[in-house]
């Protein structure tokens, strides 16, 4: 009988995964639109930017998710009785759930990306325009592959603690591996069990991406000058 | 970029699931930490007396449902926003409640009981409990009854049904007071419950207003067509027999000898 | 819009407002000690050290606060030796078992970051203190301790947002902070945009006040660390 929780358990860590995944998705479109904000000209566009990074970096991740998933529908279904409309907006906990993470470290990615762009020295893209190559060819070529170098550490960091960040949306109902891990403690009696295998699962996943972002930085590092010994 | 253009499209419609519209498919939400009324299995699957005839209410009604687990704290907010249509889990019909929503008709009639350790011999009554741990689920009528007779102990809320079970076992708490029933049929039936004994008056919906009258499926106040349908596939289930051999099934006596 | 309710229940707020600062500065300040301590052993020479402190670190970073607090909140009640020895009445109290999980959990987090300090500090000042004679003591509080503080300051200051931002999963062992209030008002009243909305704007107060406090203390302290101006 403990077996089949502890299967059940273990099994809730791929949606743990995906939730993980697609919120990463999410966050580094978002940072990298935002980074590109924050180094244009337009004052409006680094205001703006400057609100929702502000906003989203002082509320806690919890009453963030809590106000995505509760109080948005809410809002939006009283607008829409107001305005006369039969239509009823909701998000499922995984929704919600994405949409915050990918809210939240989309604004921690655009200050990586935004630092990793920074790093790149500019004279390398007046020399990629004198040679006549175009700004797309410029970014794929020239300004991605330093970006990924530059960023990696930010960007690990930002994952890692995303990874962890999920087992939050277990407490809107989302069916992950957090949300069966206190299940099963409830049902069994045995919290301590439970709750450290769901641990042994997040440590996991930390040390595995440790190691794959770590080798993915010494593959962008080639050729990089280190320190003269 | 094809596959950037893709997740954003299933970003988008994950973030819109769920259009309702006032049709044949409705979504009833349970808070699924209540065995054996409402609970989840070992393999993760929904199961326990309320979901048994939440199926059988639907199947009866021709309704398409979709029985989901949700947190309780945001369950019957939800029902008001419109998220869920309808929630069955144990719901006790109270005047409060029946001020913000609909009722079905009464399915089942609750007793309430404390349930402490063997041997505690603890008075149950508001003397004899102050100063003491008292554990319940929050928001629920148990602790609209807690808060309003037993000012002098220290109350306990809980977001969950089973949570408290384990801060009794633990001693964080003296008392639990919940649904005979549940405690009953889950919690003394089990190893860590074979220490603790109900104890205390058996208590129902006429000895305080905070128990209310029974307990009903709760719809959103301005779904009518849903209540009316609801209470018809309630009724062809009580004519049916099917309601007496749930009770049967999960507690050997009908719900009229409670 | 239910904003009486709100009104009526400002004083809940300001209370629940009184246990987040309890629960964010009581850590915060057993932590430091505890990081400052590990973060001067954490590149000992001695590798059972060296491993000790690193493998705590991973741990207590590796996981989510959330299960660390489950499991020294649920998971330790479950053993009898635990429940039937003197350090119960401590453990079963939800505000102490909340607090050492966030000690365990920040002090892991000061410490890698006080480390990284101490280790981007230039060679030359250290032996330029062994050449005077400076015993390893003195070494520490003169030199390694304000250049490792100062260094550190900007993530720490990130640190103690996170510690802010944190006290809100107290809310999930009953604990009546601001989140908890917002929580419990939600489940009473029905309503769930205004207690979730005041919350919010509650703990960006708090962090522009606590952000605040930390530029002032980086231009009183830090401030040779800046790029130069002209």
């Amino acid at each position: 009988m403990l077996s089949d929780y502890i299967t059940t358990v273990l099994g809730a860590g791929w949606v743990s995964l995906q939730l993980a995944f697609i919120s990463l998705v999410l966050a580094v479109v978002i940072g990298l639109l935002g980074a590109l904000c924050k180094r244009s000209e337009h004052r409006v566009l680094r205001y703006l930017l400057a609100i929702y990074t502000t906003f989203v970096r002082g509320v806690p991740d919890l009453v963030l998710m809590l106000l995505v998933f509760y109080s948005l529908p809410a809002l939006l279904n009283q607008s829409f009785e107001t305005l006369g409309w039969d239509y009823q907006v909701e998000f499922s906990p995984f929704a919600a759930g994405c949409a915050t993470l990918g809210l939240i470290f989309g604004a921690y990615m655009t200050e990586t990306f935004r630092g990793a762009l920074q790093g790149i020295p500019h004279g390398q893209i007046e020399a990629a325009q004198a040679y006549g190559l175009g700004r797309i060819r410029t970014f794929h070529s020239i300004v991605l592959p330093q970006m990924i170098r530059l960023a990696l550490p930010g960007f690990t960091n930002n994952w890692l603690v995303m990874v962890k960040a999920t087992a939050l949306v277990s407490l809107l109902g989302l069916q992950d591996i957090m949300f069966r891990a206190r299940g099963a403690a409830e049902a069994t009696g045995k919290p301590f069990t439970f709750y450290l295998i769901a641990g042994g699962f997040y440590l996991a996943i930390t040390v595995l991406s440790l190691l794959a972002l770590a080798w993915v930085g010494r593959r962008y590092s080639m050729g990089v000058r280190g320190l003269s010994r | 970029m094809n596959s950037s253009c893709k997740s954003l499209a299933a970003t988008v419609a994950l973030l819109v699931s769920g259009l309702v519209f006032a049709n044949d498919n409705i979504t009833i939400a349970t808070d699924a930490t209540f065995p054996p009324f409402e609970s989840v299995d070992a393999s993760g699957k929904l199961v326990g007396y309320d979901i048994e005839l939440a199926e059988a209410v639907c199947k009866e009604a021709k309704l398409n449902c979709n029985i989901i687990g949700a947190a309780w704290e945001g369950m019957i907010p939800s029902l008001l926003s419109k998220k869920y249509d309808a929630l069955i889990s144990q719901l006790t019909v109270t005047s409060a409640r029946r001020k913000i929503m609909a009722f079905s008709d009464v399915y089942s009639l609750p007793v309430f009981r404390f349930v402490a350790r063997k041997g505690s011999n603890l008075v149950i009554t508001p003397e004899g409990l102050k100063g003491k741990v008292i554990a319940v689920q929050t928001g629920t009528p148990m602790d609209a009854y807690i808060t309003r007779y037993f000012p002098g102990s220290t109350i306990k809320r809980y977001s969950g049904g089973s949570e408290p079970y384990l801060e009794l076992a633990a001693g964080r708490a003296d008392v639990h007071f919940s649904y005979e029933a549940q405690v009953l049929h889950s919690f003394l039936r089990k190893d860590g419950g074979k220490d603790f004994e109900l104890v205390g008056p058996r208590m129902t919906g006429k000895d305080a207003p905070e128990f209310g009258e029974g307990v009903a499926i709760a719809i959103n106040k301005s779904n009518t067509a849903l209540l009316q349908r609801i209470n018809e596939g309630l009724r062809a289930v009580r004519d049916s027999g099917q309601l007496d051999a749930l009770d049967a099934k999960y507690f050997g006596v009908s719900s009229d000898a409670q | 819009m239910s904003w009486d309710v709100i009104f009526e229940n400002i004083g809940r707020f300001a209370d629940g407002a009184k246990l987040t600062l309890l629960l964010m500065i009581i850590p915060l300040a057993i932590a430091f000690v505890l990081s400052v301590a590990l973060a001067l052993l954490r590149d000992s020479p001695r590798l059972w050290l060296r491993s000790l402190i690193g493998g705590y670190t991973l741990v207590f970073r590796g996981t989510p606060l959330l299960i660390q607090l489950f499991l020294i909140y649920y998971g330790l009640a479950e053993f009898d030796l635990l429940r039937e020895s003197f350090i119960w009445p401590w453990l079963s109290s939800p505000l102490i078992c909340v607090l050492i999980a966030f000690v365990l959990n920040t002090t892991a987090y000061t410490t890698e970051i006080f480390a990284g300090g101490l280790r981007h500090l230039p060679p030359g000042e250290i032996e330029a203190a062994r050449a005077y004679g400076l015993s390893p003591w003195a070494q520490a509080k003169r030199i390694l301790l304000p250049a490792m503080l100062t260094r550190s300051l900007s993530l720490y200051g990130n640190e103690t947002i996170m510690m802010l931002h944190a006290t809100s999963l107290a809310s999930t062992i009953t604990l009546m902070e601001i989140t908890g209030v917002a929580r419990n008002i939600t489940l009473n009243y029905y309503i769930q945009f205004e207690p979730y909305v005041t919350a919010g704007c509650i703990y960006l107060v708090l962090t522009f006040i606590l952000v605040g406090c930390f530029r002032f203390a980086e231009w009183r302290w830090a401030a040779y660390m800046q790029p130069r101006r002209g």
